[in-house]
């Protein structure tokens, strides 16, 4: 295992009370944990932090790291330390317990619990036009026995950000005559340029021009699955929703499209195009700040 | 390289159900637990006759969650509850916020 400066981990000096050390692994435990944190690498820093104050907290583990530096865990073994990596106290979080568990055995408690193989967690990315068509993705995974393998896997139409897919077989391997775990990936959709999602729903701005907006018009409008027609009405405001019914995400209650107007007003760069808007506020004259009472 | 057999698995969506007795065994959490999680409102559920539901995929990462951040931060079960329901509206907000700074930019 590469050497760890786990007080620049914890963001401690060296000589930091056990009070001090407990204090940051609290307060990076909160920072990090998996399901509060959004960060990409939240599950890998939440077990390095949990790592490392698995050492730091423990003042003869503290004493050989600080003797031994990189060489802490041969010496520790060498001491006929206890527990190893397994026994990682506060860091519960099943992703990384699941995973290291397949590869080195598991501790006794999870021997005695477990008859199948120890399920798999992991991530997959992708684009929001793959979870509205569906899509084949080949996925390089931790592998119990090879140490590594390559799956392709078959991503359905519709999934949303947080949902699972389970892959029954593909975790760790069972004892003997059991039955290997399950690879469960949670999907992460990534966000997209033009289009929002909330639920089922897709939403987007579309730019209009004024004249647009006030004589009613039918314009192009991208959706997820290909260009459509839209009809503005007349009188159309900034701001204004029209909704396309049907055309977000596939699902059982398939969601909608929602299009919030956004009015662009063209630069008079031209003589002629200051004397329109000139003669546009003569001829409509109007306050836009009638309601503020100015 | 040969062609790699293409894996379909099993979405998890809201037609994915576990029974009460099988998420005690998954989260390894007693059924008392998980009737004290229903009635601080993790989730809804009926009271009478708990025993007996059907729990979709999602409410049960959110038992997942609330699992793990009780024993990992040492949060009280009202506590997860609470923080569970602020990170519900902070995701909201956010993607509300997402939709706006779209619009005006």
């Amino acid at each position: 295992m590469d050497y760890k400066d786990y007080y620049k981990v914890m963001g401690v000096e060296r000589n930091a009370s056990a009070k001090d050390i407990k204090m940051a692994y609290r307060r990076l435990a909160r920072k990090f944990h998996p399901d509060i944190s959004k960060e990409s690498n939240a599950e890998e820093k939440f077990k390095e932090v949990g790592e490392a104050y698995e050492v730091l907290k423990d003042p003869e583990k503290r004493k050989i790291y600080d003797q031994y530096g990189k060489d802490w865990e041969q010496a520790q073994r060498t001491q006929q330390s206890s527990h190893g990596f397994h026994d990682q106290g506060n860091a519960n979080y099943q992703y990384s317990e699941d995973f290291f568990e397949s590869l080195f055995g598991g501790s006794p408690h999870f021997r005695q619990q477990r008859q199948t193989g120890p399920d798999f967690h992991g991530n997959v990315s992708i684009s929001l036009e793959e979870a509205y068509k569906g899509a084949v993705k080949e996925l390089h995974l931790p592998h119990a026995q090879s140490g590594r393998q390559t799956l392709k896997v078959k991503i359905p139409a519709g999934v949303k950000s947080g949902q699972q897919i389970r892959l029954a077989g593909q975790g760790g391997a069972g004892r003997v005559g059991s039955a290997a775990g399950d690879l469960y990936l949670t999907i992460q959709v990534d966000k997209h340029p033009l289009f929002d999602v909330m639920g089922n729903d897709i939403y987007i701005t579309l730019p209009i021009a004024p004249w647009e907006a006030a004589l009613g018009c039918t314009v192009v409008v991208p959706t997820l699955g290909g260009k459509v027609d839209l009809k503005i009405p007349a009188g159309s405001q900034g701001g204004q929703t029209l909704r396309l019914k049907k055309r977000g995400l596939p699902s059982s209650t398939p969601g909608d499209q929602y299009i919030l107007l956004k009015i662009i007003i063209p630069q008079p760069t031209t003589e002629a195009a200051k004397a329109l808007y000139k003669k546009m506020a003569e001829e409509m004259p109007f306050n836009p700040r009638e309601k503020m009472g100015v | 390289m040969a062609d790699q057999t293409i894996i379909a698995g099993v979405l998890m969506d809201e037609n994915t159900t576990i029974s009460f007795v099988d998420v005690c065994q998954k989260c390894n959490i007693s059924e008392d637990v998980l009737i004290e999680m229903i009635e601080h409102g993790l989730f809804p559920a009926s009271t009478t006759a708990v025993k007996n539901i059907h729990i979709d995929q999602q409410t049960f990462t959110r038992i997942q969650s609330a699992c793990r951040l009780q024993q990992d931060l040492g949060i009280n079960l009202p506590g997860v509850v609470l923080v569970l329901e602020l990170l519900d509206e902070l995701e909201k907000a956010q993607k509300e916020l997402h939709i706006l700074q779209h619009h005006v930019r």
